[in-house]
Order: C-alpha cells, then sequence, then structure tokens
C-alpha cells in the first residue's frame, strides 16, 4: 500500500521514471525525426540536424517547407508559413529524459527477477547506445583529406566547421609556419551593419570582419556602380537551394565575409574580401611583412602522415560505373613506415583515427591529370560503442524470449536459455570468422 | 514623493533607450582578443602569395577578360631539336604549352607544361612520375643527391629514370621506357619539362633533350 503522502523527490523520481513519460519522449523523438527530415528537403543535413535533433528547443517550425516536403502545395500552396515559437524539445533534451527515464526506469525500479535479466541488458544497452551518441555529439571530428598520387599529408579539413586563418609570410623556407585562428562561432552573426575587430600581440595590424554571408558568391562590379565594391568585386547572398529546389549540402556552401585590415602604427586601412572557395587567400602588407587571411575550413592534425602511393578504380564490367575505389598508401609515424590498402567500407584504423575511402579522381575533375583519392577522416571515441550496444540488446532479449520460451515447454530455464545462446554465439563466431 | 515616482520610470526608460541606442550604435566597435593558433604541417602545401582577386574568385570566364588572359605559350621561346616536330593533337588535358615527338614512329614525347604555384611541389611531381614508370617513390636521401641543371637562368631539378611507363589514361604500360625530366619551381609558378620513350631511343636524344632545355627561355616584349 502506498503512502497518502509521498514526499516531492518520491514523486519526481515516480514521474521519471514513469511509463508515461517514456510514452510521450518516444512520440516526441517520432515527430520531430518526421518534421526534421522533411525540414531538410530546403535546408540540407546539417541545418536540419542542428535544429531539431542537436539542440535543446527546436526554436521554429517550418511549416511550409514541411508541407512542400509533403507535395501537398500541388493541392493547396501555403506558402512560407512558419510557427516561430520554440514548443518542441529538441533531440538532445529528449534523449536526456530518455536517458533519465530508462534509467530510473528500466534499471533502478525495475522488478529484479530471472524474468527480467534479459531486458534489464537490453535497457543496459540502449542506455549505452544514447551514451555513445552523446560522446560521438561532444567530442567526434570528421573531416576529409584530399591526396594526389605521391603526396603526404597529416592534416584534414573539418567538413562543417569554418575558421579565419592568418599566417605571417615567411622569409626563410625552413621556418616553422603557423597561423592564428578565429572560430565560426566568433563571426558568423557579423552580418551586414554589424562588425567585430580581431586582435593580436603578434599582429602589426587589427582585423575586423563584417558583412558575413552564409552563402555568398563574389560577383565582379564590371561598371563599378557598387558602392560596396572591393578591388572591383562585391559580395553577393546566393540562394541556398539548387536548381531543382533541393538544398545544397553545407559543404557546397560558401560563405564570404568582408576583412578590414587596420595598420596599428599609422592606421593605414586595407580591404578585402574573404570567401570560402577563394582559390588563394587574401595577401596584406603591412610594412616590410606579408600575411595571408582566408576564410576556409578547419584543419585538424593527425598523429600520423599518410603518403598516397596509388590509387585505382575498379568498374563494374562493361560498364563505366565505378564498383570500387582502392589506395594504396604508406603511413608514417616517427620514422617507421608501414604499407597499407584503404578501400570503400574497409577503412584503415589507427589510434583513435578511421579513414575511409570517399572519393576518387582519375585527373579529369581536377583537371591536373594526376590521379587523386578523397579520405574521410573519423575521429570518435565512441566509434565502436553502437555496435556492440546492438550486439548487447540481441544478447539481452534472446535471453528473455529463451527464457519464456522454456517456460513454456517446462524445462530448466537456466540451462536451456544459456545452452542455446552460447550455441547461437559460437555459430555466430564462426560465420563471422569465415566470412572475414 | 508623487514627483518621484513619475520620474523614476522615465529616468529608467531613457537609460534603457540610451542603452540600446549606443549598443545598436556600436555594433562595428566591438573588439577580441585571438587565443587560438595552430601549427602547419610541413607536408602543407606552400601559400599562395600576391595572388590577384580576379584569380582569386575564379572570374575567368567572361569574354573580355578572356581576350585579356595571357597566352601561356607566348610566355616562352624555345628551339626544336633536329628531327623533332611539333605534335598538333591537342593532350586531351590542355597541359602542354609545347608538345613535341621524336624516334621513327614518333614514339618519343617531350613536353614544356606550367601550372600556377609549387603545383603540390617537387616531391609529389616527382614521385608520381616514379609511379608512371612503375617505381618506388624516392626517399629523402634520394631527393637531396638529385642533380641540378641551369635552367631559366636559375637551376632546376633532374631527374632520369628507366621503368615500364603508364601515362595519365593508359590502359596498359609501356616497357623498357625511360624518362627524363627538370622541374623549376618559383612561388608564381613551376615549369616542367618532361620527355619519355623507349630507352635506346631516349638515350640517343639525351643530348638533343640537353639542348632543348637550354632553348626555353621568357619570351621578354622588347617594350
Amino acid at each position: 500500500m502506498s503512502s497518502p503522502n509521498p514526499n516531492p523527490i518520491a514523486k519526481l523520481i515516480a514521474f521519471l521514471s514513469s511509463f508515461g513519460l517514456a510514452t510521450i519522449t518516444l512520440a516526441l523523438l517520432l515527430l520531430i525525426t518526421f518534421l526534421g527530415t522533411l525540414e531538410q528537403a530546403e535546408f540540407g543535413l546539417v541545418a536540419s540536424q542542428a535544429r531539431y535533433f542537436e539542440s535543446f528547443f527546436v526554436d521554429r517550425i517550418d511549416i511550409g517547407a514541411c508541407w512542400r516536403a509533403l507535395a501537398l502545395n500541388a493541392y493547396a500552396d501555403i506558402g512560407n508559413v512558419t510557427f516561430p515559437l520554440p514548443i518542441l524539445p529538441g533531440g538532445y533534451t529528449l534523449m536526456a529524459v530518455l536517458f533519465v527515464n530508462l534509467f530510473l526506469g528500466g534499471i533502478i525500479r525495475i522488478r529484479k527477477s530471472p524474468k527480467t535479466i534479459g531486458v534489464i541488458i537490453s535497457h543496459f544497452a540502449i542506455l549505452f547506445m544514447i551514451a555513445a551518441g552523446a560522446v560521438s555529439y561532444h567530442f567526434a571530428v570528421e573531416g576529409n583529406m584530399s591526396l594526389r598520387e605521391g603526396e603526404t599529408s597529416d592534416e584534414f579539413l573539418s567538413f562543417h566547421d569554418r575558421v579565419i586563418e592568418i599566417e605571417k609570410v615567411q622569409t626563410d623556407e625552413k621556418a616553422k609556419r603557423s597561423v592564428l585562428v578565429i572560430d565560426q562561432s566568433k563571426y558568423q552573426d557579423l552580418t551586414d551593419g554589424k562588425g567585430r575587430t580581431f586582435t593580436h600581440e603578434s599582429l602589426p595590424f587589427d582585423l575586423m570582419i563584417t558583412g558575413w554571408k552564409k552563402h555568398a558568391q563574389p560577383k565582379p562590379d564590371r561598371d563599378g556602380s557598387r558602392a560596396d565594391a572591393i578591388d572591383g568585386y562585391f559580395v553577393q547572398e546566393v540562394s541556398t537551394l539548387d536548381e531543382s529546389g533541393a538544398a545544397m549540402a553545407d559543404e557546397a556552401l560558401a560563405s564570404a565575409c568582408v576583412a578590414l585590415v587596420k595598420d596599428k602604427k599609422g592606421g593605414a586601412e586595407q580591404k578585402g574580401i574573404l570567401w570560402e572557395f577563394a582559390a588563394a587567400p587574401w595577401t596584406v602588407t603591412v610594412g616590410a611583412d606579408k600575411y595571408l587571411i582566408s576564410l576556409v575550413h578547419r584543419t585538424y592534425k593527425l598523429p600520423f602522415a599518410i603518403k598516397l602511393d596509388k590509387t585505382e578504380q575498379e568498374k563494374h564490367p562493361g560498364t563505366e560505373r565505378a564498383r570500387r575505389f582502392t589506395s594504396w598508401v604508406t603511413k608514417l609515424e616517427a620514422g617507421r613506415e608501414e604499407k597499407r590498402v584503404i578501400t570503400m567500407n574497409e577503412p584503415v584504423r589507427s589510434e583513435g583515427f578511421a579513414v575511409f575511402q570517399q572519393t576518387f579522381d582519375d585527373g579529369t575533375r581536377s583537371g591536373s591529370g594526376v590521379k587523386s583519392s578523397g579520405f574521410q577522416i573519423v575521429e570518435n571515441p565512441s566509434d565502436h560503442w553502437p555496435l556492440i550496444s546492438c550486439l548487447i540488446v540481441a544478447e539481452g532479449l534472446l535471453l528473455h524470449f529463451l527464457m519464456m520460451l522454456a517456460r513454456f515447454i517446462k524445462v530448466n530455464p537456466w540451462i536451456f536459455s544459456i545452452g542455446l545462446i552460447v550455441a547461437f554465439n559460437a555459430a555466430f563466431a564462426l560465420a563471422m570468422w569465415k566470412l572475414l | 514623493m508623487r514627483f518621484l515616482t513619475m520620474k523614476f520610470p522615465l529616468h529608467c526608460c531613457a537609460a534603457i533607450a540610451c542603452g540600446l541606442l549606443s549598443a545598436s550604435c556600436d555594433r562595428l566597435g566591438e573588439r577580441e582578443a585571438i587565443t587560438e593558433s595552430r601549427e602547419i604541417s610541413t607536408h602543407a602545401a606552400k601559400p599562395n602569395i600576391d595572388i590577384p582577386s580576379a584569380t582569386r574568385f575564379f572570374d575567368d570566364a567572361k569574354d573580355e577578360q578572356q581576350q585579356q588572359r595571357p597566352d601561356f605559350r607566348s610566355l616562352l621561346t624555345w628551339g626544336v631539336p633536329d628531327g623533332w616536330s611539333e605534335n598538333t593533337t591537342p593532350d586531351p588535358m590542355g597541359m602542354r604549352l609545347v608538345d613535341l615527338r621524336f624516334g621513327p614512329n614518333k614514339e618519343g614525347e617531350c613536353y614544356i607544361s606550367l601550372m600556377p604555384g609549387s603545383a603540390g611541389g617537387l616531391e609529389a611531381n616527382v614521385n608520381r612520375w616514379r609511379t608512371q614508370m612503375a617505381q618506388p617513390a624516392y626517399t629523402a636521401d634520394e631527393f637531396a643527391k638529385l642533380p641540378k641543371k641551369p635552367f631559366f637562368n636559375r637551376e632546376a631539378t633532374f631527374v632520369a629514370f628507366d621503368g615500364d611507363f603508364k601515362g595519365f589514361g593508359a590502359e596498359t604500360a609501356k616497357t623498357g621506357y625511360s624518362l627524363l625530366g627538370l622541374i623549376h619551381s618559383t612561388e608564381q609558378a613551376t615549369i616542367f619539362v618532361k620527355l619519355t620513350g623507349p630507352k635506346a631511343l631516349v638515350e640517343q636524344n639525351t643530348a638533343a633533350f640537353d639542348t632543348f632545355c637550354q632553348s626555353i627561355k621568357p619570351n621578354i616584349p622588347k617594350e
């Protein structure tokens, strides 16, 4: 019999571990997945992911975009309708609530008995998977490295993180090169009319960034009529949708901004346009020194270098369709050389990094005539956690169902279940060994 | 007291309004120190310096600019060695400024190409040629020992090696080939002279290759 006035903490725990909360959370997860997937058609994967799945609250719902994604505008065009209030919890909040709910309800408060052991194991594995998602969100780094045959690199570029870099040109070719880095979070609010000046003691100038645009392109001011033209060019905002009306991938969008360099001594000013897709940095001369300023994807360093020895593409017989790209590389680390092969779905893993074959160019696309490979590089501390989690879920549910079956057919549930699980695992291990 | 209670909200409103106004006026006045830096890898390509805006922004599609673009071929002069002739068929990549042929069946090739900047660097390009000849990449020591030859009033790196040549787009390798190459790199551009052909034919034309390389000069307008 329950107490008539349970204390507030007990009430809170009861609420947090309730089936009702689990049901509502799962329903909301379903809803944001549905809306996020619909919005992705016009806003792209990265923006949609950030708004729906990585946020605490969904700041607004673009009903018009969802309507069009469902092709309902063929019946009635509702135009650009937006629900501007953050009424929906985001994926981050929902996963946190689900974690607490599952931990309290599915591990702590669940009845502990031989009958529920399989379910408890499965709940634990789902918690592990949610934790893997959190670790991946906070700590994983993803990017790409492009190498031509014969080239070596130990750096890769982030897919989505942008920075402004300032490099002093070294007169001595053997001198160590370094850059100052300004993260995108510090300038992407600087739309027209807003500006921020960045300073550093080693720089003989201050750098003001202004007029940032997310998807833009420098356009020539042919007739000289633009007041905002810099060196004959102005920054023009362009659509984030492609010709078919679909959202372009984040990697295909190039941001641009205006940079103003002000000499600390004389106060002389130089103005330039920074553009993500620019062929070269903007060169600024201050005194006797030259500086390179560029808007680029963030660079990450690998603990080893990769040299592309050879790359080949295999085509489906009798067609021009690619079947497989393969790269023969040398992994260079602390004077040691190791020959490795990277092919599609068979990455090279080392020191927490996984190097996947992503693209191949026979030299035609780049126009260089030299074959090259694009590698996707992922550093994810929880890389294998989802796989481990799925295996544990499977084992837990298998144990649960087998114990239920054993009781039904009136045999010893432990001997029956454990015996069969051992047999299943042995068969699985044998199959994997033969396959791999 | 009534006066004060009336005045206080007015003052507050005025102060808030002034604050908002000054904040909106000062949207260009924010300052922030740069706190992050990183070292650039020794494998990174050399930076491209003093590149004009038109080149940075790939603004070479307009007709009027197209007409003004320099014809790189006109930037050089050269002498064609005896027995060599110019190939008039454009190469598939359009990279060759001068494309010469020699040998009884014109199986020997020698061409000049020019690329902006360091074009990936000496090591990458020489090892690319080594790969084309089915040879292992040179080590750092081997690179250090590569001979230099005078070229363009400066020094250029000279390479020569044998192997089975499989050029760009070729399905099969040609066995028993030799490659001679000269690479000269500056911050602005890298010039390549590459000769390939059957080993015996290349040996016969090594002197002609040197003569050809020495004949390549910048074509400076007289004015």
